[in-house]
């Protein structure tokens, strides 16, 4: 990744950006954290967070006229956190803390002009900053014309005038006079004097207040809307830092974007929030704050949760993953647990794609050679094995091939049987004139960001279909569709949804209950697969319902991306997550969906389980079960490939319910057991144990597997299987 | 890789279908270009290693992860 592609993934995340009433602050008090501390009644501590930006804040704050009141996004749901009460509040109820420390002196001299408060806060600033300042004409109570109006208590004025004096400032000159530029020093003015009104520049620029005279600054001018003490504050405050800056020789605007800044680019989704009228009690008040934040995409993501912060975060990290030369690639975990769903995309108001993301950082892994080689060597296995040519292939119809049904490899592997009847139904559909085409679409390589795997898998996709002349291709996998869609535009595409829609629906029947339909990720772009669906269903007479999260707003059962092999807890737990969306059982029109959130306490259920009722169920069968429906419907459909069948593959396996979970669990296929078992007997190699047990290895490619074994007649009771990568020899 | 972390109180049961009896032996276990010693049972007679399931799903696939983070 590119520092400059970082920057603008980096801006696209605005979780990082100023909250609402922080923006619209002319202090940028962030009234969030100050809200936060205040809900907790930790006075001393919102206290220090207003402090933190806010000069004087028993005067500041006690005459603040909260313009961040105007901007709280809590006004649409009940009316804005009243955060000038709260400030108050905050200051009775708290005890000031230590004075400010002032830094070594600088040398250099500031004349400050006035005692209205945006004069008394320059002073301030200044004078931490380790500047000499004096504090001209300002004779008499200070505080300008809020001391005139009797504002607030005389005394709080005398105790700023006491901590400017701790400070090192000095009195001098008279209201009026006007003192010399101190020699290569600076000056400021400060209108809201009232004493001063009238004579000092009227013209300032509004954000560094310089004044045309070089080395001489002005703020505190009556506010159209009448007077505002934060804004007197402000001035005070900027033109401080602006002195400080032109003492200094440096350039008085460079990186000040965000001390300027009104607006925020930050989003708060306001769904879900209920209307709460404002509370007398101060604590109360405070947690009506809607500590906003964006996190939109967090929210609805476990994986995005999972690493405990946001994608801006995440795209740093991921880019440093990449500077890493000696160490351990600490992104490599989060770059592979990505679904690669889209999601974060369609929520984020700026369209943030951690997809994008985790999948170009996924080609950069493989290009740099440094792919954890585990992470997806069994999908990949899986891809070969549906390519096959035991499990893949072509058959043109009896009549000709007008077009080609490819109903994807996972769809026939989970459900053969219904994946047959459905085939037979289309051969009658298009008269005879329809291909079988059986294979991979190569979306397990996509993912994998694989193109050594991907590409001879859309290359020969491509050129048979090229020889048939591009017929249209009727897909039943959402996934193979999105494939076809990148890879092989040029092939006109088909939903088997819409092509049922042409003519009658097999019979089917419908379940009696409601089914709550989760949409397969890959439809998140394709309204038209998701409405045909519908339409088959309506027509078909199943009842259903939307879940909140569906459309394109839906989520992923956790097999995309190969999310499943990168961090499989995550994958269920998402899973989890996502049935708990509605009471109702599931219905979905993806395989992996049907295998991915089966077994986990609800009926799911393929939509082509309801059009073709009468066959035996075909529950979410695994790895292995699909590996081997492949080809038991390669023969069906295709006829027999021809290729031999292996000794080893007539081994009879006994393996129970809670083994078959462990198996899929540990990735251990029973083509492996089958091989170890086989090479293990004719070697007469392994262990035996005196109660009848037998444990038999076998390294096959990268991996040596174990199997330990009874065995009863000629069936291989399995009761444990484990694998691991390294490899071991005896040191001699 | 420490091998006092692991136990193989199982690991007794076992005897090579050879004939020959498990003895602990030194053992290098590589992988990713690194390599490590430990012990393991091995057979005196024909020389076949057991790695046991927890030492295979416990600390070296611990290791086999770090390797491959690396």
């Amino acid at each position: 990744m590119e520092q400059e592609s970082l920057k603008e993934l980096e801006r696209r995340c605005v979780q990082e950006e100023l909250p609402y009433c922080q923006a619209a602050c002319p202090l940028k008090v962030d009234g969030r954290a100050f809200c936060g501390a205040m809900g907790l009644g930790k006075f001393d501590e919102a206290r220090k967070i207003l402090s933190r930006a806010m000069p004087f804040p028993d005067l500041v704050g006690r005459l603040c006229d909260a313009p961040c009141e105007r901007s709280c996004l809590r006004a649409e749901r009940g009316g804005a956190v009243t955060l000038g009460a709260l400030e108050r509040a905050c200051l009775d109820r708290s005890r000031p803390g230590p004075p400010p420390m002032r830094l070594p002196s600088r040398g250099s001299s500031v004349t400050v002009l006035g005692g209205g408060l945006s004069s008394l806060v320059c002073a301030l600033e200044l004078a931490k900053k380790g500047h000499r300042v004096t504090l001209w004409g300002a004779e008499g109570p200070l505080g300008g014309h809020w001391a005139r109006e009797g504002a607030l208590p005389p005394e709080l004025w005398e105790e700023a005038g006491r901590l400017l004096r701790h400070l090192g400032v000095r009195w001098e000159g008279e209201r009026g006079v006007f003192p010399p530029l101190p020699p290569g020093g600076a000056l400021y003015g400060g209108g809201d004097d009232p004493g001063w009104r009238g004579a000092l520049p009227e013209e300032w620029d509004p954000m560094t207040h310089a004044t045309g005279t070089p080395g001489v600054f002005a703020g505190g001018a009556p506010r159209a809307g009448g007077p505002s003490a934060v804004e007197e504050a402000a001035d005070g405050k900027r033109a401080a830092q602006s002195i400080d800056r032109f003492l200094q020789g440096a350039s008085l605007l460079a990186g000040r974007e965000k001390e300027f800044q009104t607006e925020t680019r930050l989003f708060t989704s306001l769904e879900g929030v209920v209307t709460e009228p404002p509370r007398e009690d101060p604590v109360e008040e405070a947690r009506r704050c809607l500590q906003c934040e964006c996190r939109v995409c967090v929210r609805e993501c476990v994986f995005l949760a999972s690493h405990g912060r946001y994608p801006r975060v995440y795209a740093r990290e991921i880019y440093n993953n990449f500077a890493v030369v000696h160490g351990c690639h600490q992104a490599n975990g989060m770059i592979n647990s990505c679904a690669l769903c889209g999601l974060c995309e369609t929520l984020c108001p700026h369209d943030f794609s951690m997809a994008d993301l985790c999948r170009s950082a996924r080609e950069e892994l493989v290009a740099r050679g440094i792919m954890p080689p585990s992470t997806h060597a069994f999908a990949l296995q899986d891809l070969a094995q549906a390519q096959s040519p035991r499990a893949s292939g072509f058959r043109p119809g009896t009549r000709g091939t007008r077009a080609v049904f490819f109903p994807g490899c996972q769809l026939a592997g989970a459900l053969p049987e219904r994946t047959g009847a459905l085939t037979a139904f289309l051969d009658r559909r298009f008269d005879g004139a329809l291909g079988v085409l059986l294979g991979c679409c190569g979306a397990p390589a996509w993912w994998a960001a694989r193109r050594d795997a991907l590409d001879p898998v859309v290359e020969r996709l491509g050129a048979t279909l090229l020889s048939l002349g591009n017929p249209p291709v009727v897909l039943a996998c959402p996934s193979c569709a999105d494939m076809f869609r990148r890879f092989l535009p040029e092939v006109p595409r088909r939903s088997l949804w819409e092509v049922l829609l042409e003519g009658e629906l097999p019979p089917g029947a419908p379940r009696r209950e409601p089914l709550a339909i989760s949409d397969p990720c890959t439809t998140r772009h394709d309204p038209a697969w998701r409405g045909a669906l519908r339409q088959v269903l309506e027509r078909l007479g199943q009842e259903y319902e939307e879940l909140p999260m569906g459309g394109e707003r839906t989520k992923c059962c956790g097999y995309g991306g190969l999310q499943s092999q990168g961090a499989p807890e995550l994958a269920r737990r998402g899973a989890e997550v996502r049935l708990r969306e509605s009471s109702r059982d599931f219905l979905t029109y993806c395989a992996m969906c049907r295998e991915s959130l089966s077994g986990l306490g609800k009926g799911v259920w393929h939509v082509l389980e309801l059009l073709f009722p009468e066959m035996p169920p075909e529950p979410a069968t695994g790895f292995s079960g699909r590996q081997e429906n492949r080809i038991l419907l390669r023969e069906r459909l295709l006829g027999a490939s021809g290729i031999p069948r292996e000794s080893w593959e007539d081994l009879e396996l006994g393996v129970s319910p809670e083994m078959r979970r462990g198996l899929e669990e540990r990735r251990i296929l029973d083509s492996d057991l089958r091989r170890v078992l086989a090479a293990c007997r004719e070697k007469g190699r392994g262990l035996v144990a005196d109660d009848g047990r037998a444990l038999a290895s076998l390294r096959l490619g990268e991996v040596t597997f174990w199997v330990e074994y009874r065995l009863r007649g000629e069936v291989f009771e399995i009761l444990n299987a484990w694998s691991h990568r390294m490899t071991v020899e005896v040191i001699p | 890789m420490s091998e006092a972390s692991f136990s193989f109180q199982d690991e007794g049961l076992w005897r090579c279908a050879c004939g020959g009896t498990l003895e602990m032996r030194r053992v290098a276990a590589c992988y990713l270009e690194s390599r490590f010693e430990i012990e393991l049972p091995v057979c005196g007679k024909c020389g076949f290693i057991l790695v046991p399931e927890s030492l295979a799903r416990g600390k070296m696939r611990d290791v086999e992860r770090i390797l491959e983070d690396k």
